[in-house]
């Protein structure tokens, strides 16, 4: 019996060993970006390195801010990444819903569709999307960034099969009370999809944070300019401007921790739900 | 406290939609010139703050900077192009790919050989009579050294240009460093074409011929200067992190674990606030056969097809002027093209300034001539730098790797 328990105390330690391990790995760069962020640009690169440096200030949090209208471009990224969130949430959740509850004719070709430009990376859209975006006057505009992410073949995709999963009885049930078509989805099978909704906000506005490679293309202006191309442009042809780099992104990461810890219930329940209905 | 935060977030989010959504809105005779331009250090600051003040004087243009890491400078213009959208300016270091959507300045000035006339001898601005840009800044390649490192050794630099190092001199006194002076590596090399070239150059090769119509770089001067590249790598003088890798150069150098560093001009005002746990400065580049610098620089350039062209083209002229000129460059630790600019009274670094100067006076004309040639060595620039990290490797041969390169040059001549 003894045996047994130190037998399992030993697993215990091992398994809680490696992940912690596991855990330090991912966790180190993290922690050296917001340490090094407090150092001095003399001691960034100091050989043997240290913590904190010799007088760890925020110098360079207040030059980056008086360098760069960094308010606004967190109040950009902050529009673009809601706006395109909500919207995907909208038009996708309804979308999955009716290819999951509703029999039409074409319905299983349609779907099909969808499915098949999940095959197609955004590199090879990404000139035809850029051509639509300029005739329709979206170029050097934020609705440039918003409307191409609006449908997501992924989240109808999610969405679907997390319908697929909840009995047509609600909606039976619904009918029978006298709720309308629209009624039934905004009151009871939308509620129901919280975890799916959850994760998909997560991870929209996560992407829509993090884009580089779209804003690039599209916007101009430093008025529009969103965190992560301020970010990039500390980067000249010698040198890169790591003091304000550092700060900079230790401050673009709060918002999505933010959002994380919000919602990080829902997205862990809604993931094992997918896995075990998926 | 989770509703808390939720509703703290709510709202701010939803107060930054509203300033997202406040477009700006602007006068119709108002003429906006965006520039798309890139920082290395606070020339970005500097140029803003003339542009505030040929705002102030042309009520009716508004200047804005489309700023870009460098990385992406080259994508970002033809991706603006292609969307019709092309910027009114922007500052480049490589007009290869674009020569035909630049405008020709001389058109739309008034006193066009005047223009010309205002620039020195350096980088290289009118192609078959076409004004395609301003020399905006100089620069040439040179040596900065760890000085602590090097007083710790006991190894005195060259302090005039009857000491300057043979390349053997050279390598011994970085090996001596590494020995007795406190550091790793005894040189890092800036991972580019365009710095190999120096030695290429030092070692009395060349790209091309004499009228740049063939390939002059299967000779014995290249076979040195690779030969010695090589070397320096293989007796990990160089650390092989910077070619084989991804490691910057700067970092290493900042770190105080490197004796030397090959790069420029530039990297004065970098290391000004940079580095403070040890001392630093410039010395002059070794000579093989003969002494050679490479320079370098930027230019300023308007776009076709704007409708702002003659705007664009005032505003570069007035920026070329002498006085406006010589604050860009002296804030910014700048050589410069204009002429009467030549000894500009540097708030830092006067010192090294002159080293640099004296590296490029004693150049010949052919390291300006061919890098000149933009199209040239656009075209085979990258080829040319990773050809030559193949070598490092040991994938090919010295010999190998300058028959495929002489081949290259002679078919992008004939393109």
């Amino acid at each position: 019996m003894g045996n047994k328990r130190k037998k399992q105390a030993g697993t215990k330690a091992v398994t809680y060993g490696a992940m912690g391990l596991l855990a330090a790995i991912f966790l180190i760069p993290v922690l050296w970006v917001i340490c090094s962020s407090f150092k001095a640009p003399g001691e960034l690169f100091s050989w043997p390195p240290s913590l904190f440096g010799r007088q760890p200030s925020l110098n360079n949090y207040i030059l980056a801010m008086e360098k760069g209208d960094f308010g606004r471009y967190f109040a950009n990224t902050v529009f673009v990444s809601v706006m395109a969130t909500v919207f995907t949430i909208c038009l996708n959740v309804m979308a999955g819903y009716v290819f999951a509850k509703y029999k039409f004719a074409g319905d299983s070709f349609l779907f099909a569709m969808v499915l098949a430009t999940l095959m197609v990376p955004l590199e090879v859209i990404m000139i035809p999307v850029f051509k639509v975006i300029v005739s329709t006057h979206l170029y050097n505009r934020l609705w440039g960034l918003i409307v191409p992410a609006m449908s997501s073949p992924t989240a109808v995709f999610l969405a679907r099969q997390y319908y697929i999963g909840i009995p047509d009885d609600y909606m039976e049930a619904a009918r029978i009370d006298g709720a309308s078509e629209f009624g039934i989805f905004t009151r009871i099978m939308l509620p129901l999809a919280k975890p799916v909704v959850s994760v998909l906000f997560i991870f929209s506005f996560m992407w829509r944070w993090n884009d580089y490679l779209w804003p690039k293309l599209v916007i101009n202006s430093k008025a529009k300019y969103t965190i992560q191309l301020a970010l990039a442009n500390y980067s000249g042809e010698y040198s890169v401007d790591w003091n304000s780099l550092l700060a900079m992104s230790v401050i673009s990461m709060i918002p999505v921790l933010l959002v994380f810890i919000i919602l990080q219930d829902q997205i862990m329940g809604g993931l094992t739900a997918g896995g075990v209905k998926g | 406290m989770k509703k808390i935060m939720a509703i703290c977030l709510m709202g701010v989010l939803a107060m930054a939609s509203l300033t997202g959504c406040g477009g700006a809105g602007g006068k119709k005779d108002i003429k906006t010139l965006d520039v798309v331009w890139f920082s290395d250090a606070g020339e970005g600051e500097t140029f803003m703050s003339l542009a505030d003040e040929y705002m102030k004087q042309h009520p009716d243009i508004k200047i804005e900077l489309v700023e870009v890491p460098y990385s992406d400078l080259d994508n970002k213009l033809k991706n603006m192009i292609n969307g019709n959208e092309a910027p009114a300016l922007a500052r480049m270091t490589n007009l290869g790919p674009f020569q035909s959507q630049l405008v020709d300045l001389g058109q739309y000035l008034d006193d066009k050989n005047g223009f010309i006339d205002n620039f020195g001898s350096g980088l290289r601005f009118v192609y078959d009579d076409k004004i395609l840009g301003a020399p905006l800044d100089l620069g040439s390649n040179g040596v900065i050294y760890n000085k602590t490192a090097f007083d710790k050794a006991g190894v005195a630099v060259p302090s005039s240009e009857d000491e300057i190092w043979t390349w053997d001199q050279w390598k011994e006194a970085m090996k001596t460093v590494m020995e007795k002076g406190g550091v790793k590596y005894g040189l890092v090399y800036d991972f580019t074409a365009q710095r190999f070239t120096t030695l290429l150059y030092e070692a009395g090769g060349s790209l091309l011929n004499e009228d740049m119509t063939a390939s002059n770089f299967d000779t014995d001067a290249t076979r040195r200067a690779v030969t010695f590249f090589k070397e320096l790598h293989d007796e990990e003088i160089i650390p092989s992190s910077v070619w084989l890798g991804s490691e910057n150069p700067n970092n290493l150098f900042r770190s105080g674990q490197v004796a030397m560093h090959i790069g420029g001009t530039w990297l004065v005002s970098n290391y000004k606030d940079e580095i403070t746990d040890f001392e630093w400065g410039v010395t002059y580049l070794p000579k093989e056969a003969q002494r050679s610098t490479v320079p370098g620089g930027k230019w300023l350039c308007a776009f076709q097809n704007t409708g702002v062209e003659k705007e664009a083209a005032q505003f570069i002229q007035w920026i070329s002027e002498k006085e406006n000129n010589a604050r860009y460059s002296r804030e910014n630790n700048f050589l410069s093209q204009v002429k009467g600019n030549e000894d500009l009274d540097y708030a830092y670094g006067k010192e090294f300034f002159n080293v640099f100067s004296q590296d490029l006076a004693a150049t010949g004309p052919v390291p300006g001539r061919e890098w000149g040639y933009q199209a040239f060595t656009g075209a085979i620039s990258t080829d040319l730098r990773d050809g030559l990290s193949d070598v490092l490797a040991e994938k090919i041969t010295v010999d190998e790797f300058i028959e495929k390169m002489d081949q290259l040059i002679n078919d992008t001549l004939n393109d």
